[in-house]
């Protein structure tokens, strides 16, 4: 008997793995393309994970100020934050530091990108139906979670960018009414900017985040796999019969690629866009701050929201004062977060006796509602984004910026209800013609 | 593979399968020399990031194309694993209704005390957070560290100021301001009132301070608002100079710093 | 005092007086339809001297109390010789360049493309 085969049974003797695992390697995996999404969030996940180890191993979360003695000269002699410093030394003095800084951004950003289009994927399709709804809301959860990690960690390096992302940081906190005073101090533990947010913000990002997006993950996972993967109706395919590759070889072979590919891709994003330069942007000073100061894309939608609601929305009411950075950054995430989890029982409301089959997905084109919905959705928070850029565009298009701001208002509140009425007519009229053809064919389906 | 499982399709190995893993291979070993020269050389992040990519395109290729050679990949129809039906309930404590309200109690006593370390966080007082520096009679002083005359603020400027005491207190910042025309001499609060950000861009000819982050201006005359999305105006330092014709504040600002809180 | 001092202390200076209205690495800014601060990477030291102590038409002045004539040498080494240079070794910072709302546009642009192909490839039917 081979040594290999000896281990396996002395690890089968003590672990039990070889019935469940070759039960495991039999199991069916449908092979849409799109079902491959959630997988690249896993892997991006992994590289997060992976890469933002070997960077807390050079990071220090104190803005103690230490002196930098390193060779970039415009910094020669000074006094910097510690933080700063050492993400400084860092992206300039360690061989393979700036890769890493790189690859950790953009695995970060392919994981927030990627877990957007799998969600869209998620909801177009309606996998979000009965019994998969708390598969749905430990998405979200994710999802959120994503967000914050991924803001906390451009405010890390403390540098311009993030400390004032910090600043909006507590205003946000204490814009929300009653509590935001005490939620501010609770967070700070001092006036802005204090000596413990700093490490608070590097716990979050490095163990509270991640300790609990491994566990949702997990839970989500267990979720998937329990429930059984759902596929798109087809000759084979239905709430009891499905078809795909095996797990082994067919899918441990496609995922393992997936796995290359995603690291490759971020690899290959790395090499090509620059990431947030911290010797340019220079140390926090909180007497200052500069033009071009704007957050990572996925939250442009609360930026752009600050921007375009005006400052006459504000007012105060039974002791507490409602103002804009409650609207744009705890209401509009909280109408976001809230509607899509809500929205599993409005689905199933509208389309109440329609359905295929628990384990049988939908085609866009067959529930005009819900894509008119998910598109018009989408379709406001692009065009709220864009308000973040709102004084591009004026010095673009030469105009003032009051303009800009007032013209992407309307277009956001008046687009998207335009873009719901036309997309659910449309596909509603097509779905009409569909059944009266299949109506007036004697075969049936 | 059971009865009740069939194959619908198959793909047996093929040979330039195999040929594309060896391609893989060579591809992957040959981005890792270059990204060790990289790496021994200048050192460049974008290069060594290219030949990163390299080798997981190469492996990917390796692995995905070295399975195809080497196993058939077929897809098979089959029964869905399906979870049982769910059983019939058990109640756990059917007629010991006081055993759960007994521990439910004890339990928020439990809860109510582990309040008590989170309060050690951030406490409660709220005056905290809008204090700041300026007294009366609190010379101004510039970034650097210079006190400052009225003389040393041309027409048409703007400059950052902090008070004597507590040059390093963020909540203290203020900006001294010179109007051209009027030719008078004014303080504000550099905090926006939207969003903590710090109002640092100065127009001359408006005499306009803008806080660069989301573009809320301010007339530097009176601090009062031209365009939001603050809805506060700057709260303003009360000026004057002592008896060595430094300037110094003659008390603290007219309100509260900052953001509105909640 | 050498010429890596100066180059820092011009740098220390350039973020807390220049760099609001001008970007980190001198791009230039945008303040309102007739305001534009201009670049000024590698602009030569006696003009810079002049617009400093004299303002624009919407640039305010520096006196010398608020950057002393030392430092503002200082501050015109800087911008003359390192500003926006390879030798600062930073990329672009600025409206006119390559940062995070560029990338945000592309990203966003992209997910929009990929979400209406998706959508279209749905309706079309086809697995």
């Amino acid at each position: 008997m081979s040594p290999i085969a000896r281990l396996g049974d002395a690890l089968d003797d003590r672990l039990g793995f070889r019935a469940p695992l070759r039960r495991a390697l039999k199991r069916l995996f449908p092979s849409h393309w799109s079902f491959l999404l959630g997988e690249v969030t896993l892997f991006s996940f992994v590289a997060l994970v992976l890469s933002g180890t070997y960077l807390a191993l050079f990071y220090r979360p104190s803005i103690a100020p230490v002196v930098y003695h390193g060779s970039y000269a415009p910094f020669a002699g000074r006094s910097l934050p510690e933080a700063f410093d050492n993400v400084l030394v860092l992206s300039l003095h360690v061989p393979f530091g700036l890769v890493v800084r790189r690859f950790h951004h953009f695995a970060a950003h392919l994981f927030i990108g990627s877990l957007l289009l799998h969600a869209a994927r998620v909801y177009f399709s309606g996998a979000f139906r009965r019994p998969r709804e708390l598969t749905w809301w430990i998405g979200l959860g994710l999802f959120a979670l994503a967000l914050i990690n991924g803001y906390t960690g451009y405010c890390l390096p403390f540098d311009m960018r993030g400390g004032t992302a910090m600043r909006m940081m507590m205003a946000t906190l204490e814009s929300v009414p009653w509590f935001g005073g005490w939620l501010a101090t609770f967070v700070f533990g001092a006036p802005f900017p204090g000596p413990h947010i700093l490490g608070r913000l590097y716990i979050e990002h490095v163990f509270i985040g991640p300790a609990l997006i491994a566990v949702l993950l997990a839970a989500h996972l267990y979720l998937v796999v329990r429930l059984t993967h759902t596929d798109y109706p087809g000759p084979g395919r239905n709430s009891r019969q499905e078809i795909g590759g095996r797990m082994w070889p067919d899918q441990t072979a496609r995922t393992t690629t997936l796995a290359l590919l995603v690291f490759g891709a971020i690899a290959l994003l790395s090499a090509f866009f620059p990431v947030e330069a911290v010797q340019a942007y220079g140390p926090f000073q909180s007497f200052s701050s500069y033009e071009p100061l704007l957050p990572d894309w996925f939250l442009m939608w609360i930026e752009g929201a600050y921007r375009l609601l005006p400052g006459a929305l504000d007012f105060h009411l039974v002791g507490a004062n409602f103002t804009n950075p409650f609207y744009g950054a705890v209401l509009l995430p909280l109408v976001v977060f809230a509607g899509c989890a809500a929205y599993p029982f409005i689905d199933a409301r509208v389309y109440r006796g329609q359905f295929r089959g628990e384990h049988v997905l939908d085609h866009a084109s067959d529930r005009p509602f819900r894509t008119a919905f998910g598109l018009s959705g989408l379709l406001f928070l692009v065009l709220v984004s864009i308000g973040a850029i709102d004084d591009r565009i004026a010095e673009a298009a030469r105009t003032t910026i009051d303009r800009v701001d007032i013209a992407l208002g309307v277009l956001s509140l008046a687009l998207p209800p335009v873009v719901f009425l036309a997309v659910l007519l449309r596909l509603r009229a097509r779905r009409a013609r569909a059944a009266a053809a299949a109506v007036a064919r004697p075969s049936a389906r | 593979m059971t009865s009740d499982e069939h194959v619908v399709e198959s793909r047996p190995p093929r040979r330039a399968y195999g040929l594309g893993a060896s391609l893989g291979v060579a591809v992957a070993i040959g981005s890792a020399l270059w990204a060790y020269l990289e790496y021994a050389g200048r050192a460049d992040a974008s290069l060594l990031s290219l030949a990163l990519a390299g080798i997981f395109f190469g492996l990917a290729a390796a692995v995905l194309l070295g399975f195809r050679a080497t196993f058939t990949f077929s897809s098979v129809q089959g029964p869905r694993p399906l979870p049982p039906p769910p059983e019939a309930r058990v109640d756990l404590l059917e007629g010991r209704r006081g055993l759960v309200a007994l521990l439910a109690a004890a339990a928020s006593a439990l809860v109510a005390i582990v309040l008590l370390p989170l309060r050690s966080l951030g406490g409660w007082p709220r005056d905290t957070l809008r204090a700041t520096a300026w007294r009366r009679g609190m010379r101004l002083l510039a970034v650097d560290g210079v006190p400052l005359r009225p003389g040393d603020v041309p027409p048409g400027s703007a400059m950052p100021v902090v008070p004597a005491t507590s040059p390093g207190d963020p909540n203290s910042i203020a900006v001294l301001v010179r109007l051209r025309g009027s030719n008078e001499l004014r303080a504000y609060s550099r905090i926006c009132t939207h969003a903590g950000c710090a109002v640092c861009l100065f127009r001359a000819d408006l005499g306009q301070l803008i806080c660069p982050c989301h573009r809320s201006t301010f007339d530097a005359h009176d601090g009062h608002i031209v365009r939001g999305p603050a809805s506060q105006r700057l709260p303003r330092l009360p000026l004057a100079v002592d008896d060595q014709g430094l300037l110094v504040a003659d008390g603290d600002f007219d309100r509260p710093i900052g953001p509105r809180i909640g | 005092m050498g010429f890596a001092d100066a180059v820092s202390h011009g740098r220390a200076l350039y973020e807390t007086n220049c760099a609001p209205c001008h970007g980190p690495s001198g791009h230039g800014g945008y303040l309102g339809p007739h305001a534009r601060p201009p670049t000024i990477v590698g602009v030569d030291v006696a003009r810079l001297v002049h617009q400093v102590r004299h303002g624009g038409r919407a640039m305010p002045a520096f006196s010398s109390a608020a950057v002393p004539d030392p430092a503002l040498a200082d501050l015109a080494t800087y911008v003359h010789e390192t500003l926006g240079t390879p030798a600062e070794g930073a990329t672009h910072i600025g409206p006119r360049a390559v940062d995070p709302f560029v990338i945000g546009l592309i990203v966003w642009g992209a997910l929009a493309v990929l979400a209406l192909v998706l959508a279209v490839f749905f309706a079309e039917g086809r697995n």
